[in-house]
């Protein structure tokens, strides 16, 4: 693989994790913009490594790949693809640093597998990420996979990378499968549309040949956004909203009040990343496809303070949001981890995931119920493996994670 | 003790701990389960690198989890080494059985254990075939995307081991793309399910390292799979160019205006003549190169697509379009295409099938090189390929009676390798590592790359007994050299085809 973050850059990154080694009792934080520190549990560290500087390019415009320094913004990243019609099919939602909106760094990006809508279509990050440069806790400097979309050699340690919350190495390059940028976009919003009707218009929308790029529900409506070039752009978005009126009057539940548009553009897609990306405390929940309702379901009988769901249709991911501005009182914080304790140990084992939360420690606690103890016990070993003092976002996965088996 | 006696010792307890456990196995399954007779061993004595042979001592064909678990902890109490297959269809040897070793064979776990439409996932065990499960999905309109070409034959759990693709790979991604969830047996005979039904899960996302893992870190026993949905429209043409270039700079084209075809084949001059003598398929032989173009999807977007595939095979220079008007003419361009490396025979008696990546961008620049390398040799190389993903497949003929052609070509063949590896591509896109390219793998990968891989080896397998041997150099794999590609009986029947 093309390494494109230099020499140097790299020797200091090595220096850095040998100066946190030898105070490892306090463990290191690696961050990049910081946009993305909510990621998980709270963090112990004596120091920080930054990441910022890790900067490279190299773009391959007749093979769609990219690989680039971690440190690279995300919004750069998509503004110097934008002359070749390119993109990475990512759409994080928009956090705040300082103030300001962020879309974060591309490692900050891969260690918390922060994909937004466009995974309807294009998958999660793992699905985007071909090939890696790391350093790990010993300070080993190592690359998996290739520059090259199509390859089967070796173990996929990048994608496992992916979403590991930054605890198992530092990510200095990756590379990325591109896309091309679509000339035409258009949303088809169902309003007035409960979440298990969502689920079932969803369901059947995905079983015909459309391609929808995104698909999810949010504040009692339904959006769809369809990307291509052209007018057969336009004439699959008229396809997608024909389909989905002759569906809603076929839904038991159906009410005069549900509505079909068509908007051009991508106007609420932006609004859904900036919500996605508020201060709010998130739980991510993650179930079949086009079962959000189900949690749903549960959120009813478990949940109190009430959480607002978004639902990625399609994927199965549901992210339970709380105003954290609205949990002021300590009983109240306390009533909303014992929910999710309840919630956890109500969802069946096998269908429901927590995944990386946003909401730290108020909401997730420290015990672990949805992984059998074979799983944890190879997390933990990889995890030892690739940083055995355990100096990497100490306490960010959770306490179940960094016990020597 | 000498060195020698110390050898016989060592040897003759290997043998008393393996008629141990073929007894133990033998009062835990049916016997007629657990093969010891070599004359039965002989037939799993290879996958489908049949140049690389050894005869097991113990082949269990198992039929549950359970009994994957059983035989697991068997062979850890006797410290015995095991290797698992599926079909057998693979590409490198890595389902090679040890000699004297263990085989677990699950190709008789063949039960589809769900399907759910609605939710666009099935549950599968690992002996399922692959076009089997797309055969029970199509009522509801679906099917499972990754279409390796041995997909009527080949396992399902294989596919996991291997990572495996198929021509239509390049749009809808490779088999790690398509699971969910894996239950998987690990090299201590404990299970654990690594993924579940949605795209995400909590913790380390180990599925990603078990997909492709070529067995090495525990046998799968169960899948869940992403279902698709089957596309309702399909265009496919062929265009016949003058030069590979020409061709070559047409595939480029073609990814570069924002079309990402199903597939995206190429074919040579050589390898045009070898499909049209073995199909009658309707490819022009006198063409310098040919490009065999499919899109599908949706109505609207497969028009548009296929009007900007014509127009750049047009402006790319080429000399003729056929389209597919129906799916018999479909069809037919296929078979042409499926046939190519059993047709290769038709031009030499020997040829060894090389597997390597490069990126689209230097597609036309690596063929000239491979033509000039080639000629270096004095060997002839047919070229028939997956295009759109820079997944080369050169066909290096030889002649076994001719004395030293067979060593040029295996010269010539590894030479290829490092030219993709110079590149910037892979030693392998599909076929996998297994024994075939242990030793290639130095070339792509430095030690630290290597040592880091080897540490998730041991977390899984600590005691090396699952696979050992595969995927890695090691100094007796190092020691030896690949041998000439000879067709499986299910090649020379026609029931597959080596892509």
């Amino acid at each position: 693989m093309i390494e494109v973050v230099d020499s140097q850059a790299i020797e200091e990154l090595k220096g850095r994790v040998f100066d946190a080694r030898e105070s490892a009792p306090r463990g290191v934080a690696i961050v990049g913009h910081g946009s993305r520190r909510s990621c998980g549990r709270a963090v112990e560290a004596g120091s920080t490594i930054s990441t910022a500087g890790l900067l490279g390019w190299s773009h391959a415009p007749e093979d769609m790949t990219l690989i680039v320094g971690a440190g690279e913004s995300i919004s750069s990243v998509q503004e110097r693809l934008l002359p070749h019609r390119q993109r990475l099919s990512v759409d994080p939602p928009l956090r705040t640093v300082s103030g300001r909106p962020d879309l974060g760094t591309v490692g900050g990006l891969v260690a918390t597998a922060d994909q937004g809508s466009l995974r309807y279509r294009y998958g999660g990050v793992r699905e985007l990420v071909i090939g890696a440069r790391y350093v790990t806790g010993d300070g080993v400097v190592a690359h998996s996979g290739s520059q090259v979309i199509k390859n089967v050699a070796g173990y996929e340690i990048a994608k496992v990378l992916v979403g590991s919350l930054g605890t198992l190495a530092i990510l200095t390059d990756v590379a990325f499968r591109l896309h091309p940028l679509p000339s035409e976009t258009f949303e088809i919003v169902v309003d007035n549309l409960s979440l298990a009707a969502a689920c079932h218009l969803g369901s059947r929308l995905a079983r015909q040949s459309v391609s929808l790029s995104a698909l999810y529900h949010w504040d009692s409506s339904m959006v769809g956004r369809v990307e291509g070039e052209g007018l057969a752009t336009r004439k699959l978005a008229e396809r997608v909203a024909r389909s989905l009126e002759v569906d809603l009057n076929d839904l038991p539940d159906g009410d005069g009040s549900v509505r079909v548009a068509i908007r051009s553009g991508d106007e609420l897609s932006q609004r859904f990343a900036l919500v996605c990306g508020g201060d709010d405390l998130v739980l991510r929940v993650a179930c079949r496809s086009f079962e959000a309702h189900q949690v749903e379901k549960l959120v009813e009988a478990w949940c109190e303070p009430r959480p607002s769901l978004v639902s990625f249709l399609g994927s199965g991911i549901v992210d339970l949001r709380w105003d954290e501005r609205s949990l002021v009182d300590g009983w109240e914080r306390t009533s909303l981890g014992e929910s999710v304790r309840h919630l956890r140990s109500a969802f069946p084992s096998q269908w429901w995931r927590q995944v990386p939360t946003w909401a730290r420690d108020v909401v997730v606690g420290d015990e672990i119920v949805s992984l059998d103890p074979n799983a944890v016990a190879l997390m933990r070993s990889f995890k030892a493996a690739l940083d055995p003092e355990f100096i990497f976002e100490r306490g960010r996965m959770g306490a179940w994670y960094e016990l020597k088996s | 003790m000498g060195a020698v006696q110390e050898q016989q010792t060592i040897r003759s307890d290997r043998v008393r701990s393996l008629a141990r456990f073929q007894a133990d196995l033998k009062s835990l399954l049916p016997p007629e389960r657990v093969l010891t007779d070599p004359a039965e061993l002989g037939a799993y004595s290879c996958d489908g690198l049949v140049s690389y042979r050894a005869r097991p001592a113990t082949v269990v064909l198992v039929e549950s989890r359970d009994e994957i678990v059983h035989t697991i902890r068997l062979a850890n109490r006797y410290g015995l080494a095991f290797v698992a297959r599926g079909s057998g269809t693979g590409l490198s040897g890595g389902a090679l059985p040890l000699e004297d070793g263990i085989l677990i064979v699950t190709s008789k776990m063949r039960r589809i254990l769900e399907v759910d439409p609605e939710n666009l996932c099935a549950v599968v065990e690992p002996g399922v075939i692959n076009s089997d499960l797309s055969r029970a999905v199509e009522p509801f309109g679906l099917y499972y995307a990754p279409d390796p070409s041995s997909q009527i034959v080949c396992s399902l759990g294989g596919n996991v081991a291997e990572n495996s693709g198929g021509a239509h790979c390049l749009k809808y991604g490779f088999t790690t793309n398509h699971v969910l969830g894996v239950e998987v047996v690990l090299p201590n005979g404990e299970v654990t399910l690594l993924g579940g039904y949605a795209s995400e899960s909590e913790g380390l996302d180990l599925r990603a390292a078990l997909v492709g893992s070529e067995g090495t870190l525990g046998i799968v026993s169960k899948i869940i799979l992403r279902l698709s949905v089957r596309p309702e429209a399909v265009r496919t043409l062929v265009a016949d160019f003058d030069s590979v270039r020409a061709a070559g700079d047409t595939v480029s084209a073609i990814i570069a205006a924002g079309v990402v075809p199903a597939a995206l084949e190429m074919f040579d001059t050589l390898a045009l003549v070898a499909c049209e003598a073995a199909t009658n398929a309707g490819y022009d032989p006198t063409a310098a190169a040919a490009l065999l173009v499919e899109v599908d999807g949706a109505i609207e977007e497969v028009e548009a697509s296929y009007a900007i595939v014509v127009e750049l095979c047009r402006q790319g220079g080429a000399r003729a379009l056929r389209q597919a008007h129906d799916e018999h003419e479909r069809s037919l361009m296929w078979r042409g295409r499926k046939a190519a490396f059993a047709a290769a025979g038709r031009l030499a008696n020997g040829y060894i099938v090389q597997d390597g990546v490069v990126p689209r961008r230097v597609l036309s620049a690596v063929l000239d090189e491979v033509a000039e390398l080639a000629g270096r040799h004095g060997l002839r190389v047919a070229n028939v390929f997956h295009a759109g993903d820079g997944n080369l497949h050169p066909l290096v003929l030889f002649d076994p009676a001719t004395p030293g052609d067979h060593a040029r070509a295996e010269r010539l063949a590894t030479e290829i390798l490092e030219l993709c590896v110079e590149h910037g591509g892979s030693i392998t896109g599909e076929h996998g590592v297994g024994v075939e390219k242990a030793c290639v793998m130095l070339s792509m990968f430095t030690e630290s790359d290597l040592a880091v891989m080897h540490r998730l080896r041991g977390v899984f397998d600590p005691n090396d007994l699952c696979n050992p041997g595969k995927a890695y150099p090691t100094p007796r794999l190092c020691g030896e050299r690949p041998g000439v590609y000879r067709p499986t009986e299910l090649e020379r029947k026609g029931v597959i085809e080596r892509w």
